[in-house]
């Protein structure tokens, strides 16, 4: 098994991508309004702290990971190229994802406790701390249970940016942008149709809606949510996703350009 | 020794039969030439080889064991296509130190010394070459890395006259210094009758011949002479194409010949590899297709 | 080394002919080396072990021998064998021949003798 040296190869070269990714963004909404605010003779109005409290700096992080994750035939090209197997670029480019979700969760915490909320003064800085950081009373079990809370959304997000990378690549390009557009459209209408349907009367009160409380971690307190439920579901639908990948990546082939 | 195996891949793109039944086994230290027209399955009977797809049936071995998701066995080949596996951003020496990493080793020093006799410059982006270039340092990398079998689909595609030559003077001094099996896709035929030593013709999918030059050669035979006696000497023998001038005609045989009497008026000789192929792909008498 | 292949016969034996030739003619002279398996496989782009095997042909008749680590060297009296077998082979060759073609063109045999004589004239 290769796996040591394609972990190596694979972690090198996203790096790069996801810190260009990075100074894409920051470029974007730091360096841009900057240079406008320069131009238009408004730099009195230019405050870095605003666009620092306003723009979701750690939210980025799984959006880049989707994006990366899901640009997965390249390094297929390269890697059958080469004569390195399907199997140890599946566990090669998870091994990968892992440590990237790892450094990337930590650091967003960092900066979240370290300097967004010293800054801002607002606690509820991502999904963990706006819903469900009164249920436990320790604060470092909060910390603790924010961390994983965090690193199971980011794993979510990258494992269907695999899934949806992977899928795709089992097409042709003609047949990768037909799905590109048709499969958002019909899902879109699907979604209305769903959510419509919901929050028709007739669906109050239905094990649906006791479902979709008990998924979201209802508790009888009003305002606490018990986030154990949807830690769990989203472990559950990440093995899934885990082993639909996995099964991908065995049925990646050189498609005839 | 090893020893590359096919046996029973077919493949089907569609509703064309791109491989039919092939089975052909590869010695380690041969030269083979892997010959067929255009469409003939050359490439994708490579790609399956070396796993890049995979066939509707059969298996693909090396000392008996599946390459199929095998890094050790897919490891020991290297297959230099057409197609551009390498990201165009990437410098020369960026994807040789990346496939260094995943061979386990490279021959730095034949590297080097190729670059300078063809003038690569190999700080240069991959994606900047040009055709003949792209060619050329796809042919470096695939004579550096250390496996027992490589696999040049069209090794001389977009190359000029005096590049091939010296690419072939490579290959022949890069197998004498190092002796692994080559396996060289091509319909140049010509260009590489003496170089190897097996020759595979494919012609629609199927095997139509599997064997060394010398027996192939051996067995051709072209007879000339006036027509009566030249069809009267091969009546009955495997006479697959012929040639008129005027009243002289040309029959080209494929197989022994037994021993009737030669006539006075008729001449025996060996044809090439070249026309024996290009009977051999197009079944019928006499018709005559010279491409290229 | 001006070597010419062409299709008629296989390469070894023509690698073979055209080494002995070259010994008649003293292009390789006796004592000399001759090129190596791999020059003249790199030269011509032939197979190496085609390449061998009509110098093994060669060297299976004594004319060449091989120096250890050195090469293959033209042996002494490499030419006057092999001129002495191409003169062996002289009448077989070349004079049936001559006289199937003279008789095909109605040249009696003293025409012929004529015309040799002739030949060694010029």
């Amino acid at each position: 098994m290769k796996t040591k040296q394609v972990t190596k190869y694979l972690f090198r070269r996203q790096i790069i991508i996801l810190g260009e990714m990075y100074l894409v963004t920051f470029v974007t909404i730091y360096l841009l309004p900057f240079l406008l605010s320069l131009i238009t003779g408004t730099l009195g109005s230019y405050s870095f702290t605003n666009i620092l409290k306003n723009s979701p700096i750690s939210g980025f992080f799984g959006f880049f990971m989707f994006v990366l994750a899901a640009l997965s035939y390249e390094n297929f090209k390269f890697l059958i190229q080469n004569g390195i197997s399907r199997t140890t670029f599946f566990e090669a480019q998870i091994s990968v994802y892992g440590i990237f979700v790892l450094i990337g969760n930590s650091v967003n915490l960092l900066y979240n406790y370290a300097i967004y909320v010293p800054m801002t003064h607002r606690m509820s800085f991502n999904l963990f701390m706006s819903g469900y950081r009164y249920f436990f009373s320790n604060g470092g079990v909060t910390v603790l249970m924010n961390f994983i809370f965090s690193a199971l959304i980011l794993a979510m997000f990258t494992l269907m940016g695999m899934t949806i990378g992977s899928f795709l690549s089992l097409f042709s390009k003609t047949m990768q942008r037909v799905l590109l557009v048709a499969v958002p459209i019909v899902g879109g209408v699907t979604l209305m149709y769903v959510v419509g349907a919901i929050s028709n009367a007739a669906f109050r009160y239905t094990w649906i809606e006791n479902f979709t409380k008990f998924i979201l971690g209802y508790t009888s307190q009003s305002g606490v949510y018990n986030p154990f439920p949807v830690m769990v579901t989203m472990f559950i639908l990440s093995a899934v996703m885990l082993f639909i990948v996995k099964y991908l990546f065995s049925k990646k082939q050189l498609k005839r350009e | 020794m090893s020893m590359l195996e096919v046996s029973h891949v077919s493949k089907s793109f569609g509703s064309k039969n791109v491989l039919q039944d092939v089975t052909i086994t590869f010695d380690e230290g041969k030269i083979y030439g892997l010959l067929g027209r255009n469409g003939a399955g050359k490439s994708t009977l490579l790609n399956i080889m070396t796993n890049r797809t995979f066939a509707d049936s059969g298996e693909v071995k090396i000392d008996s064991e599946n390459i199929n998701d095998n890094d050790a066995k897919l490891g020991l080949m290297f297959l230099m296509s057409e197609v551009n596996l390498y990201s165009n951003g990437s410098t020369l020496d960026q994807i040789i130190a990346d496939t260094e990493m995943m061979y386990g080793s490279f021959d730095h020093q034949l590297a080097k010394r190729l670059a300078t006799k063809f003038e690569l410059d190999m700080a240069t982006k991959f994606g900047k070459l040009s055709t003949g270039y792209n060619s050329i340092f796809k042919l470096i990398l695939a004579l550096c890395v250390p496996v027992k079998f490589v696999l040049l689909d069209e090794p001389v595609l977009g190359l000029d006259a005096n590049h091939r030559e010296m690419f072939y003077s490579e290959l022949i001094d890069s197998f004498t210094n190092n002796p692994r099996t080559f396996i060289i896709s091509t319909h140049l035929i010509e260009e590489v009758a003496n170089l190897i030593s097996d020759v595979i013709v494919l012609d629609e999918g199927r095997i139509m011949l599997d064997q060394p030059v010398e027996e192939v050669l051996a067995k051709t035979h072209s007879v000339v002479g006036p027509q009566r006696d030249v069809d009267a000497y091969t009546k009955g023998l495997n006479v697959i194409g012929h040639d008129d001038m005027g009243n002289i005609r040309v029959n080209y045989v494929y197989g022994e010949l037994d021993d009737r009497r030669l006539p006075d008026t008729v001449q025996l000789s060996n044809f090439d590899l070249q026309k024996l192929f290009i009977f051999l792909t197009n079944q019928f008498e006499g018709s005559r297709h010279y491409e290229n | 080394m001006q070597f010419q292949f062409n299709s008629s016969e296989p390469i070894y034996r023509q690698i073979a002919e055209q080494i002995e030739d070259a010994i008649a003619s003293n292009g390789f002279e006796e004592g000399t080396q001759i090129p190596s398996t791999n020059e003249i496989s790199k030269e011509f782009h032939i197979n190496p072990a085609t390449v061998l095997k009509g110098m093994n042909i060669v060297s299976a008749k004594n004319l060449i021998e091989k120096r250890r680590g050195l090469g293959m060297f033209v042996a002494p009296g490499a030419r006057e064998r092999i001129l002495n077998e191409k003169r062996d082979h002289f009448f077989e060759q070349f004079v049936v021949g001559l006289v199937k073609e003279a008789r095909n063109l109605n040249i009696s045999e003293a025409e012929l003798l004529e015309l040799i004589k002739r030949g060694y004239e010029r």
